[in-house]
């Protein structure tokens, strides 16, 4: 299902510390602190001795793991049941026994505190620990020092594309990593001979960048230099499971020569199972890129990682780093301006996301979101223990004044309510790994990355109690200290008069009022996410992702002997074979439309920022490049809004240059021109490895196009240019194929009819194109996930301090409604005297709280750059509505129950 | 002579099948191999503990396992120990005596 984290198997002879044969470190250090003394250590000792025979055993390490932190945890209650049965006739174990007998005897206060501390302390934690599971080292020996190194620009907070160039530089010149290799990972097709199967993910790395994760083959070799010489024989390794898979584990695979895609590889290692670097890739082939062969910042685009040197930090390596980027910056000034080079985690790398930090304004708000819900929490719990201490009010004061210490009271309170906290946190956490493990499955093997255990860890367990240690003590001491002040003979009267020695006043409605402000807030950005994060339908992506099929084609140059090479003779091989398989395609029934260009629908945006002609040259809007050949829109059916479509005389197939004419999308009009008028302006592209301004190609804006999917995530973000490519261009390009029927069965037909064309070209992949944007959505599913299961928690512990507030109000008015109604006060008057309090604090509340999620959504989230526009009034009227429905229940049931009372037996009660 | 508890009465057939070389991790693996039950460390090294009050067992701090250099503590059956665990057995086998069958039938139905 979800693959743990795990390490590969170790060489034999044995490891030392660090190489994945030793416990945990953060386990052994709770070991420590769990299991103190000699006895401690005679138990530690077998603990990790139990580890390395089960490694022994080959137990898979993750599992190894498990089973130590299991005997770790038992253990260590085995230990210290002894110690905890001597204390059963201490005082303050007495203190917790009687605080137990409350609890149960007032079940439904017992309940809701319950609720707020095992709710509220894991699902608060549970954010900083999303944000921990995703950028979780890599699953290698010392993954932890193993980074990523790029280069990433401020101004449209994206990474740099990494170049060759980039790779080499970093390589020769950065001084804080012992080894530095490059990857880039696509989808392949491999085969023994069957072309019909699904492709798999592979990558081209160089032999540096395996050796630096320390991967151990199980069979055969590890690539090496001598691989990557251009010319050198094509070799390949294979993953554990695809090798039993699609090879029937043949154990003379090592020399076995395979297929992927056109061309022949001989196979000359199978790496462990549970090796999925970079992007669960099953396949490695040795990267032949060199800097010489490409223009300065050409060629492919590689992700570069590196181990850090023994004794160097991650930030001693983020400092060299930034140093060079500023060394480079300093020759070009202008177009570097925003870039900064960074060491990042490994995951942040291939993700492509920045990182959590201080100063972004996302971890402001996650940690916002936190302690707001930490804040519901305490409150929730504070409010209760206030209630339940109040309805002790008389046993407090008669000890107060038969001379018990008020210090000894609050104590009394104080365990009273830790007993509460720890068994409720407790059950969280338990709670808080099962949730985390269904989540894991419902986000699905997209979204949840390789290296992403979402297990409990120490630092989790450890916080959580920490933090309800700290929350019984805030919601524990003050009410004590309250029920405790005051003048002992005015509680005295008040206490014999029926009253209470606590009164409800301004605290306890300042503190109703915030809750019902913040869980508004949560709903609101809940109720967002729902709409945005969530949508399947591509209704609002001005298509429908169901209806396409994606197919690459491999060009054959390498057999024709023009692998390379911008000739004449290549160009002219590839124009043929690109526009027989438009042609097949064309006239294949079922195929509604075709395209051929360099990019997709169903991207996640652009990386290339332009300057308008005529414009001031700041902040420029980064923008999405995609290359389309002439016949793209109209094949597509994808109407003209402005101008032109591209005709023949945009492209000079002879020279292969192009006049510089291009076509953009209405987002690009409207945020890059301001809505004005596109059609004969022109602009350049500013890129960080540009000359001068001088020298820039200036592009004319022939045409305008509807959005076609750029950017399925964040539309505002999908401005798009798009290039006239054409057929003979050796650039990559794949084919958009609108069908009518399903395209999952699409993709075999495709194979079939481009081998009619050209038997050596074969297809790299082919999928539906739902399949590609699935795997973009996933991550900020995740996200939305989340924050939406804590807009409910928090919500549901807003409502439910309410409810017990009010119910608790009636039990201590028993008296003087029971007096009321005798004296023929009408029902009415009698809700009044109850729910009024309660319905202003709840009048309050959602007045204050639309303001708030007024806010919080237009200003501080931006939600108009979200995925599908929402619409804000409708949202905050919704979360008021369903607000107010719900605190009116909350309100109605201790008030009917107190209108059900008996005046006599109200009377009585007291 | 003393009661033995169910699991006291494990750890004391572990240690006799060990012999020399019943200490906490063997024992461990011992029951988890015979019994499939998994126990935790602390549970064996505290019910040794007080097996070896009440005189059933003998410790001795042996050589130091292979790679950490800990010492270990083993154990060994002493006679009083040995007694227990016989009448215990005994005790339940008499029990049991000929109701296997009816035992079978009313568990698996």
């Amino acid at each position: 299902m979800i693959p743990l984290r795990s390490s590969p198997p170790d060489p034999p002879g044995g490891g030392d510390g660090g190489d994945g044969r030793d416990p945990p470190g953060g386990w052994r250090a709770v070991a420590h602190i769990l299991l103190p003394g000699r006895d401690g250590a005679f138990i530690r000792t077998e603990l990790d001795e139990g580890f390395r025979r089960d490694l022994e055993r080959s137990i898979p390490v993750g599992r190894a793991r498990r089973r130590y932190r299991s005997n770790l945890l038992k253990s260590a209650w085995s230990l210290h049941w002894g110690h905890l049965r001597s204390f059963v006739s201490s005082g303050l174990l007495t203190d917790a026994r009687l605080g137990m007998r409350l609890l149960a005897r007032q079940p439904l206060l017992t309940a809701v505190a319950m609720l707020a501390l095992g709710l509220g302390i894991p699902a608060s934690l549970s954010i900083f620990h999303m944000v921990d599971v995703m950028y979780s080292p890599l699953p290698v020996p010392e993954g932890e020092r193993v980074m990523g190194i790029r280069e990433w620009d401020a101004a449209p907070h994206d990474p740099v594309p990494t170049s060759v160039h980039d790779y080499e530089r970093w390589r020769e010149e950065l001084q804080s990593f012992e080894a530095v290799g490059a990857v880039r990972s696509y989808s392949m097709n491999v085969h023994a001979g069957d072309p019909s199967v699904p492709p798999v993910m592979g990558a081209e790395i160089t032999a540096s960048g395996l050796d630096l994760l320390r991967v151990r083959p199980l069979l055969g070799r590890l690539l090496g230099p001598e691989d990557q010489i251009p010319g050198a024989p094509d070799v390949v390794l294979l993953r554990e499971d695809l090798w039993r898979a699609r090879f029937g584990g043949d154990p003379e695979i090592v020399g076995r020569s395979i297929r992927i895609g056109g061309d022949s590889y001989t196979v000359v290692g199978v790496l462990p199972a549970d090796f999925r670097f970079a992007l669960d890739d099953q396949v490695w082939m040795p990267l032949r890129a060199r800097a010489v062969d490409y223009p300065v910042g050409g060629g492919p685009r590689l992700k570069v990682f590196g181990r850090l040197a023994p004794g160097v930090d991650r930030e001693t390596a983020g400092t060299e780093m930034l140093n060079l980027t500023a060394r480079r910056r300093a020759d070009d000034p202008d177009r570097l301006r925003t870039i900064t080079g960074e060491v990042v985690t490994v995951p942040g790398l291939l993700m492509e996301q920045g990182e959590f930090f201080e100063g972004n304004p996302d971890w402001a708000l996650m940690k916002l979101v936190v302690f707001s819900l930490l804040f519901l929490v305490c409150g929730n719990v504070g409010v209760l223990v206030l209630a339940r201490t109040s309805s002790r009010a008389k046993e407090i004061t008669i000890r107060t004044a038969l001379g018990a210490s008020r210090g000894r009271i609050v104590v009394q309170v104080f365990v009273e309510t830790l007993v509460l906290g720890l068994a409720a946190t407790g059950l969280g956490l338990l709670a808080a790994e099962f949730v985390a493990r269904e989540l894991a499955a419902l986000i699905g093997p997209f979204g949840l990355q390789y290296w992403m255990d979402l297990g409990l860890t120490p630092g989790i367990i450890l916080s959580a109690l920490g933090l309800a240690v700290c929350a019984s003590a805030v919601a524990g001491v003050l009410p004590a200290i309250r029920a405790t002040g005051g003048q002992v003979r005015a509680n005295l009267q008040r206490v014999a008069a029926g009253g209470s020695s606590v009164r409800f006043g301004l605290g306890s409605s300042l503190l109703i009022v915030t809750e019902v402000v913040l869980a508004i807030g949560f709903l609101a950005v809940g109720g967002i996410l729902v709409q945005s994060g969530f949508r399947n339908t591509s209704g609002d992506w001005g298509f429908d992702r169901d209806d396409y099929a994606v197919g690459t084609v491999r060009l054959p140059l390498a057999e024709a002997g023009l692998a390379r090479s911008d000739s004449a003779p290549a160009r002219s091989t590839v124009a043929q074979l690109r526009e027989g398989v438009l042609e097949e395609l064309r006239e294949e029934p079922g195929v509604v439309g075709v395209g051929l260009g360099s990019s997709l629908p169903g991207g996640t945006g652009g990386g290339w920022p332009v300057i308008v002609e005529g414009e001031p040259e700041e902040e420029p809007v980064r923008t999405a490049r995609q290359w389309v050949h002439v016949g793209f829109f109209e094949g597509l059916g994808r109407p003209i809004l402005a101008g032109r479509d591209f005709d023949g005389s945009d492209v000079e197939v002879e020279s292969g240059r192009y006049p510089d004419r291009v076509i953009v999308s209405t987002s690009f009009v409207d945020q890059v021109l301001g809505g004005r008028q596109p059609i004969g302006r022109r602009f350049r592209y500013r890129t960080p490895t540009d000359t001068t301004g001088a020298d820039a190609t200036w592009y004319q804006i022939v045409g305008v196009v509807g959005p076609f999917g750029v950017n399925v995530v964040n539309p505002r973000r999908d401005a798009a240019v798009y290039h006239p490519l054409s057929a003979a261009d050796v650039r990559p390009a794949r084919y958009l194929v609108e069908v009518s029927g399903d395209s999952r069965a699409f993709a075999p037909r495709f194979r079939e009819l481009v081998a009619g064309v050209d038997p050596e070209a074969t297809v790299t992949d082919a999928v539906p194109l739902g399949t590609i944007i699935e795997s973009e959505l996933t991550f900020f599913r995740l996200v939305a996930a989340l924050t939406v299961a804590l807009a409910g928690i928090a919500f549901l512990l807003s409502v439910s301090g309410l409810y017990a507030l009010m119910s608790f109000t009636v039990s201590q008015r028993t008296r003087e409604i029971g007096i009321r109604a005798a004296l023929g006060a009408s029902a009415l008057d009698i809700m009044s005297t109850i729910a009024g309090r309660a319905a202003a604090q709840l009048a309050i509340g959602l007045a204050l709280g639309a303001v708030w999620a007024w806010v919080l959504l237009a200003d501080v989230l931006g939600v108009d750059t979200l995925a599908v526009p929402v619409d804000i009034p409708l949202t905050i009227a919704g979360t008021l509505v369903c607000a107010a429905l719900v605190g009116v229940v909350a309100c109605l049931s201790p008030t009917l129950r107190g209108l059900r009372i008996e005046p006599t037996e109200a009377l009585r009660e007291s | 002579m003393g009661y033995l508890g169910e699991f006291e009465q494990l750890i004391l057939f572990s240690v006799l099948e060990l012999g020399d070389g019943a200490y906490g991790v063997a024992i461990r693996e011992t029951i988890e191999d015979r019994t499939g039950r998994t126990v935790s460390s602390g549970a064996i090294y505290t019910a040794l503990g007080r097996l070896e009050d009440r005189g059933m067992v003998r410790s001795r701090t042996g050589e130091p396992d292979g790679t950490a250099g800990r010492p270990r503590k083993y154990y060994l059956l002493r006679r009083e120990g040995a007694r227990a665990l016989k009448e215990s057995y005994r005790t339940i086998q008499s029990m049991a005596d000929g109701l296997l069958p009816k035992l079978t039938e009313l568990a698996e139905g």
